[in-house]
């Protein structure tokens, strides 16, 4: 009884919490020159912050994200469709009158029964491509109104990425083989996007990863270009500009040049390419990574460049505007937003672009001297 | 007779007892996980992040590098590095690439129903440094004075919680950390607030005083059910530490 009453009155006497309250009517203004950006809202526990994501995304220009639905949350369970989460998103992304690109992935544990028992939530074997295919189905009914591009997996030429099973371009393609059918019969005019290949110069015989190049040739010889309508691309600055010539032997942001070379060897020329990762990282101390200032210039002049040589280009997206939770490691300087909502200097800088407005302010102080 | 038949069952009972001992003693240590002196350490690293680890003429170097040989040795087992990066290093461990992972771990709640963590080997939290004195009080001392950081970092962050609460403090934006750690040493600023890691790589921290504001512990991880490899994990952690082997280690590498 007591109980109750302390409880009772520590809740009324507690601050409430943060409410989502949707935008009204208002117009949003178009931006210049949009920019989609990859998100994370799906492992956001409190709504607020999913609009609060949502709210610093469209303020910074941002049209279109990328976002992940992975089947393990919503389908835990066989059969049972917990949506709740993922209503949430669409809801506040159409709001914010923002396009969702849906990357889906990640395998429940229902589904994971065949084989190796220390699978990881990527671990999909043949036997359960149906199910997967079934829950595509099942989001583009739900969504099909609202989204119009799915992406089938996440870089399977990396064996992490794909349970670590033996990194196998036949097996993706039997993989759309099986999603492609199912979900354009559910939804015809939902876009198919395959690929999402991690940049990576692996040699034939490693273990860990398959060249992203010849990953995609295989696809083509295995004839997966009829199981897409486009193809998700990732390709990354490293510690290059954006203008750097590409190579076989470099990993560079006009990786994606030789992408699109191995499209129109295979006379694919009139799939669309949409680039759903890219960036440079700025850790200070990563061997990869460029300077904060490196990265607001080098992620601009990439989009400057990519829409003057780039017809075939789709739309391209930042990986990431924000974590849920800091990880203290390199990853979190991809981010462009901190999870506290503090912007880096590179959300001003593609503010700026994508609103065609002068960067004015000085975001720091000059190094400091003996003078 | 009966003496007979007994010397027969002691004969027959000893080997059985040897190999059903034998068969306990492997299967409690397969179910606890351990690493038996022999066997090979597989120990997953990412060498992307010098002076942590990296790839220098085709060799392992770093830090965590020889923390994890030094473990090897310890345990009696070879040590092979396995490359892991920041998006893989936990499946890795939970798919048996790897018994351990040595890779700037951050200790996360979130990953405990899958990994146990040893005890930190270092703390990457952030640091007040000041040339003149150490802080008790931050709210009280911090009054009117003004702190350097690195634009977009957690100083960042954690300064604007400052700011909010103590009354006169003056935020001083850099580009790096390791600009603000010259801002305060060269009087622009009366404090730094940086990673330990920028303060122990900068090139002369003799003169400065130091308060740590919070802690970023970074541990070993092993799978969830190899306790005992955790365990021998923790226990070469408390040799390194007691021997100063651990703080030699840091002190070479930063």
């Amino acid at each position: 009884m007591w109980i109750a009453v302390i409880w009772i009155v520590a809740q009324a006497l507690s601050p409430p919490s943060p409410k989502a309250i949707l935008r009204g009517d208002a117009t949003i203004a178009s931006p210049a020159h949009p920019v989609c950006v990859h998100t994370r809202l799906i492992d956001e526990v409190e709504e607020w912050k999913i609009q609060k994501t949502l709210d610093m995304a469209r303020d910074m220009g941002v049209t279109t994200i990328v976002e992940f639905f992975p089947w393990a949350y919503i389908e835990s369970t066989e059969g049972l469709f917990d949506w709740s989460q993922t209503d949430r998103i669409m809801l506040h992304a159409h709001n914010q009158d923002i396009r969702v690109i849906a990357r889906l992935g990640l395998v429940p544990e229902w589904a994971r029964q065949s084989g190796n028992e220390n699978h990881t939530s990527n671990y999909l074997t043949p036997e359960y491509f149906d199910e997967f295919a079934a829950f595509a189905v099942a989001f583009v009914e739900r969504y099909g109104d609202t989204v119009e591009d799915i992406i089938i997996w996440n870089e399977p030429n990396l064996a992490f990425e794909w349970g670590f099973q033996d990194v196998d371009p036949m097996m993706y393609v039997e993989l759309l083989q099986t999603v492609y059918p199912m979900v354009k019969a559910a939804q015809p005019d939902i876009h198919v996007l395959a690929g999402a290949l991690a940049p990576t110069l692996e040699e034939a015989t490693s273990q860990s990863a398959m060249n992203d190049l010849d990953y995609l040739r295989a696809i083509y010889e295995a004839g997966g270009d009829d199981y897409f309508d486009a193809l998700a691309v990732h390709t990354y600055g490293f510690t290059s500009p954006a203008g750097t010539a590409p190579s076989q032997h470099v990993l560079n942001f006009r990786r994606a040049e030789l992408l699109r070379e191995i499209m129109e060897t295979y006379d694919d020329t009139a799939t669309r390419v949409f680039i759903t990762e890219t960036g440079w990282n700025d850790h200070p101390r990563a061997v990869n990574s460029v300077t904060p200032a490196q990265r607001s210039q080098y992620t601009v002049d990439a989009y400057t460049y990519a829409e003057a040589n780039w017809p075939w280009l789709q739309a391209m997206c930042i990986w990431v505007f924000r974590y849920p939770q800091t990880t203290y490691s390199q990853r979190d300087n991809f981010a462009l937003v901190n999870t506290a909502f503090v912007p880096k200097p590179i959300y001003f800088a593609l503010q700026a672009y994508a609103l065609d407005q002068n960067q004015d302010d000085e975001l720091w102080l000059p190094p400091p001297t003996n003078d | 007779m009966v003496a007979t038949t007994y010397k027969r069952l002691i004969w027959f009972a000893i080997p059985l007892v040897i190999v059903v001992a034998y068969a306990l003693f492997s299967s409690s240590r397969e179910a606890q996980g351990k690493i038996a002196p022999g066997d090979i350490l597989r120990v997953g690293i990412d060498p992307t992040v010098p002076p942590f680890a990296a790839i220098v003429d085709d060799a392992f170097q770093g830090f965590e590098v020889e923390l994890a040989k030094a473990i090897g040795t310890k345990l009696g087992t070879p040590v092979q590095l396995v490359i892991v990066n920041y998006d893989s290093r936990y499946d890795a461990l939970i798919n048996n690439q790897v018994d351990c992972v040595v890779a700037m771990l951050a200790v996360d709640m979130t990953k405990t129903a899958d990994v146990m963590y040893s005890q930190p080997y270092y703390d990457d939290g952030l640091l007040l440094v000041s040339m003149s004195q150490t802080y008790d009080d931050l709210t009280t001392e911090l009054r009117g004075q003004s702190v350097a950081f690195a634009y977009g970092s957690e100083a960042d962050t954690t300064t604007r919680q400052w700011q909010v609460r103590i009354e006169g403090l003056e935020r001083r934006p850099y580009e790096f950390a390791s600009y603000a750690l010259d801002a305060m040493r060269l009087g622009d600023a009366d404090t730094a607030l940086v990673d330990a890691t920028t303060y122990y790589l900068y090139e002369d921290e003799s003169d400065f005083q130091i308060t740590w504001v919070s802690s970023v512990p970074y541990a070993i991880a092993v799978a969830k059910d190899r306790p005992g490899l955790a365990q021998q994990i923790n226990s070469v952690l408390d040799d390194l530490m007691t021997d100063g082997t651990l703080g030699q280690m840091i002190e070479s590498w930063f």
